[in-house]
């Protein structure tokens, strides 16, 4: 095929500089694919399908969104990478006679002949992964699927429309700064050092102080839904911080080091110190990016494995038994729950059905502000003001009896005496009060299994204190109202499969719902039906988690190659002299060394502070899920930075071999 | 004995497939005496940079060899060979060759470090040498900071400092304007004055006319030499030039 001139020179380009050009356009294909998959998944019917599908459709789009707005920004910057190292050739062509307008076209020429090939890999790369991912994502949930393949053209669209749109903006944007600069500035763009600078103390301290302040943010941050906006802040923050600490931090140091003259003037450091000095802007947010990123695929990978890790036993906590059922109801009559205990038992002794561990439990409840350790204040209107939510809080009484049938254990209490487990609070100091009524605490139970029968006081935000008390109290407000709410919970075992139990759930449902009547409400569960909201949403979690952490982590990559790449061509002059006037290969060697250990362990190692301090949020967020296992979020944790590190020094090896065979050739 | 000997040197370029070989060199002798200051002359295409390449074992002769100080490099193993360049040679090269990265004064101090040279002595070697060559207050100072001359003038700094047996030199005044060539031609008599013996390569007859002794290299062999001996530099220039008209008729 015959080329046009402009095509032919693009093409020329791109193959002249292919040691950038390829990982460039590897990366913008992973980014198509992962975007398409996602894309795919999120419109596709196959998981509006199945249950437990439509949440999982919401996070895969948020994902996709995500992946938007991260690589349109990240492609942006990393194609400036590029464009340094091309704006010499640019510059030429223009003293040789070029316009601006013909360059214009070579660049034209340059962006769709990228656009072409990494749109092709990457749409083909998704379209053949995503049947993959559909497996592995419906086996995360738990669901089958078939091995029938599929392309959605309605994806391919999307993905071919939204990529365009990006490398349209990355044409105009070089377009615009190459219009901007005269042909000397053009050739001489990427030997241009800059000027010695001056070590920015201010800058370093501001970093710290915003830092500062946005870990305190994220460490007080009791109840993450409120404080939402409070915690993009912090995110925010974090970011700047990073930025303005990496590249005051690194001049800093460097010029600290420089001043030490018994650890600048050995052959070790000598060369890597100065050449840091050299180029600290550019290193500094570098490395401010690399650590960003690696941030982000250390919280992103840690949480959401923990979720799915936890999946099973968050669910087991919400859904002890297999069926559950819970009766609010008023007053102190209950023969509605002796008849609703019939019924079901009834039905299940007509269906034959197997169920054992029968466990019942009527809790009396009340809503208050927990104004301190051991107040609670029930006036309603008084709670109501506290609408903030971290003072809100459930007193739920059990009663003795029950309790020591439900663990077979023998307490007897006094009336002013109580056993007390706290729900996602504190623990109860030695009494508390609320209203007229004090109890002395006896006992802090251990086992939450002991009180708590999974449902709402479970799954909802609110915490709970669960009271055993020898008698139910009254407790009344000022106009002699009774504040307490009264609540049945009963649950059992059955071995049902799937159909059954939905059917059987069904059937009773429509008996029950229709024997209650208003201000009385009634909610069933199965475990069965909950599995799919639990595992499988837990699942795609993790799914995405894992895609877009590959995401960010092969971005982090691309930036860690094209700086050693990018200073490899600078530095390769240098130390051609160098190895001119008495540099030995080792020393080479050694000196690379040398800077690995100066400045590239900075980005990990505040990676992994910052996980350090995002830790409680990440906790409270998961405890939103479910999730309180604190060791297994621990380990993740300690797993994904182990694992991380090990790749990013891995990476770190590998791209500084491609930086020793440049320079030392 | 000499303090250099070149016997025999031959030096065949050989093309990427071997089809095409350029012979640069092909029968180089001659000798340096201690303290001496030689210049080498000969067309573009001659051989001068090869030669010195050759000389600063930063290349391999085809044939020949070389002795100095008694010391063959043949007899010098490839690992050895940059410690050895380091500690025995001196270079000056026409682009300066100087780092961006480093101020002046660790560019001249760039050998020393690499050879493992202790941090406290480093200045005071350099004091004398800086004072000499006039360039003391521009220690501070990075090579785009500074004119050429003054960027010449390190560079020798850094090419004495290790106190090498002979400082080899490329056209050293090829990027200089007139008055900073003749500043630098004549701190390279004031340091031979002190002892130091160079070789330097050269097309600029007025830089040759400095020298104790003229090489002139055609077709791969020493051609033909002159020494100074008593002349005065303008004496010395003439003959250079009436050699090299000779020289430039001879080969017709
Ligand atoms: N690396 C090489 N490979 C092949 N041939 C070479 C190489 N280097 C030099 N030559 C050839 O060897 C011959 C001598 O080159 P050299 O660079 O030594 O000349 P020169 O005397 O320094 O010239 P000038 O005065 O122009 O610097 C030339 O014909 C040149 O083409
Ligand atoms: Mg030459």
């Amino acid at each position: 095929m015959k080329l046009g001139f402009y095509p032919r020179l693009a093409k020329e380009g791109i193959r002249k500089n292919k040691q950038l050009y390829i990982p460039y356009l590897l990366t913008c294909a992973c980014m198509s694919a992962v975007f398409y998959i996602l894309n795919y998944l999120a419109t596709g019917d196959l998981l509006s399908h199945t249950h437990g599908g439509e949440s999982a459709q919401t996070v895969l789009a948020l994902g996709f969104v995500v992946i938007l707005i991260f690589s349109g920004i990240f492609l942006i910057y990393t194609n400036s990478f590029l464009i340094r190292r091309r704006k010499k050739e640019f510059g030429l062509y223009n003293i040789l006679g070029m316009n601006k307008k013909n360059i214009g076209r070579i660049l034209f020429w340059e962006t769709i002949i990228s656009l072409v090939i990494s749109l092709t890999g990457g749409i083909l790369a998704g379209i053949l992964l995503s049947k993959g991912s559909e497996l592995l994502l419906m086996n995360m949930m738990e669901n089958e699927v078939g091995f029938h393949m599929s392309i959605s053209w309605g994806s391919v669209l999307t993905t071919i429309v939204v990529y365009t749109f990006i490398h349209g903006i990355i044409f105009l944007k070089t377009m615009v700064s190459i219009t901007f600069s005269n042909p000397i500035e053009l050739v001489r763009a990427d030997t241009f050092g800059e000027k010695n600078p001056k070590a920015n103390w201010l800058l370093g301290i501001a970093g710290v102080v915003i830092l500062g302040f946005a870990y305190i943010i994220a460490i007080t941050i009791r109840d993450p839904i409120s404080a939402l906006f409070l915690f993009f802040v912090a995110v925010v923050l974090v970011i700047i911080a990073t930025y303005l600490l990496m590249i005051s931090g690194s001049v800093l140091m460097c010029k600290l080091l420089q001043k030490n003259k018994n650890y600048y003037y050995n052959k070790k450091h000598f060369v890597s110190i100065s050449q840091l000095v050299y180029r600290m802007k550019r290193n500094g947010a570098g490395l401010a990016s690399i650590c960003i990123l690696m941030t982000m695929v250390l919280v992103t990978i840690s949480t959401t494995s923990c979720m799915y890790f936890g999946s099973r036993a968050a669910m087991e906590h919400r859904y002890p038994r297999d069926y559950m059922v819970q009766y609010d109801f008023q007053g102190t009559d209950t023969t509605k729950v002796d008849e609703l205990r019939s019924y079901i038992m009834d039905t299940l002794k007509e269906k034959n059905v197997e169920y054992s561990d029968v466990v019942e439990e009527i809790t009396t409840s009340l809503p208050g502000a927990r104004l301190s350790k051991d107040y609670i204040e029930i006036d309603y209107n008084a709670v109501n003001g506290y609408s903030s939510l971290d003072k809100l809080c459930y007193i739920r009484f059990v009663s003795i009896d029950e309790y020591n049938q439900h663990t077979g254990k023998n307490i007897t209490l006094k009336d002013d005496e109580c056993l007390s487990y706290s729900l996602r609070t504190d623990d109860l100091g030695k009494t508390i009060t609320m209203g007229n009524k004090e109890y002395k605490v006896i006992e802090i139970i251990e086992q939450e299994e002991d009180v708590v029968l999974g449902g709402d006081a479970v799954s909802d935000i609110v915490p709970s204190i669960y009271l055993v008390v020898n008698q139910m109290p009254s407790i009344t407000n000022d106009k002699g109202e009774d504040m307490l709410e009264r609540c049945w919970h009963f649950c059992l075992n059955w071995k049902l499969d799937k159909e059954a139990d939905a059917l059987l759930d069904q059937e009773m449902n429509d008996y029950m719902f229709n024997n209650i009547v208003p201000g009385e409400r009634l909610f069933t569960d199965t475990k069965e039906q909950g599995r799919s909201d639990y595992i499988g949403l837990y699942g795609t979690f993790f799914y995405l988690g894992s895609l877009l952490s590959f995401v960010f982590l092969i971005s982090a990559v691309l930036i860690i190659y094209y700086k050693q790449i990018c200073e490899g061509y600078e530095d390769e002059a240098r130390f051609n002299i160098m190895q001119k006037v008495g540099m030995k290969k080792e020393d080479i060697k050694k000196s690379i060394n040398s800077q690995m250990l100066t400045i590239f362990i900075f980005p990990i190692a505040l990676a992994v502070v910052h996980l350090v301090f995002a830790f409680p949020m990440i906790q409270k967020i998961l405890l939103l899920f479910g999730i309180l296992d604190l060791k297994l979020l621990i380990s993740m944790t300690a797993i994904s930075c182990l694992i991380c590190t090990i790749i990013y020094v891995v990476v770190y090896k590998i791209t500084s071999n491609t930086y020793y065979k440049i320079v030392s050739h | 004995m000499s303090l250099l000997e070149v016997n025999g040197l031959k030096k065949v370029y050989k093309t990427r497939f071997g089809h095409n070989s350029v012979e640069a060199l092909k029968d180089v002798n001659f000798s340096v005496e201690q303290g001496e200051y030689i210049a080498i002359m000969g067309e573009s295409g001659s051989g001068k940079t090869t030669l010195l390449n050759i000389l600063a074992a930063l290349d391999k002769p085809t044939e020949g060899n070389i002795i100095l100080e008694g010391k063959s490099f043949s007899q010098i193993k490839s690992s050895q060979m940059v410690e050895f360049r380091r500690d025995h040679l001196g270079f000056v090269f026409q682009e300066f060759n100087l780092l961006d990265t480093f101020s002046l004064e660790d560019n001249i101090y760039l050998p020393l470090v690499l050879a493992g040279e202790s941090p406290k002595n480093l200045k005071k070697r350099l004091d004398p040498i800086a004072k000499r060559l006039g360039i003391s207050s521009l220690l501070k100072k990075y090579p785009y900071e500074v004119s050429g001359g003054q960027k010449q003038r390190a560079a020798v700094a850094r090419a004495l400092i290790t106190n090498p047996e002979i400082i080899l030199a490329d056209e050293p005044t090829g990027a200089l304007d007139s008055k900073s060539s003749d500043e630098l031609l004549n701190l390279f008599s004031e340091i031979n004055q002190l002892g130091q013996t160079i070789l330097m390569v050269t097309h600029s007859t007025k830089a040759a006319s400095h020298a104790s002794r003229v090489l002139f290299i055609k077709d791969g062999v020493v051609f033909h030499q002159i020494y100074k001996g008593n002349m005065t530099n303008e004496q010395m220039y003439q003959k250079i030039s009436d050699t090299l008209t000779l020289l430039a008729q001879g080969g017709e």
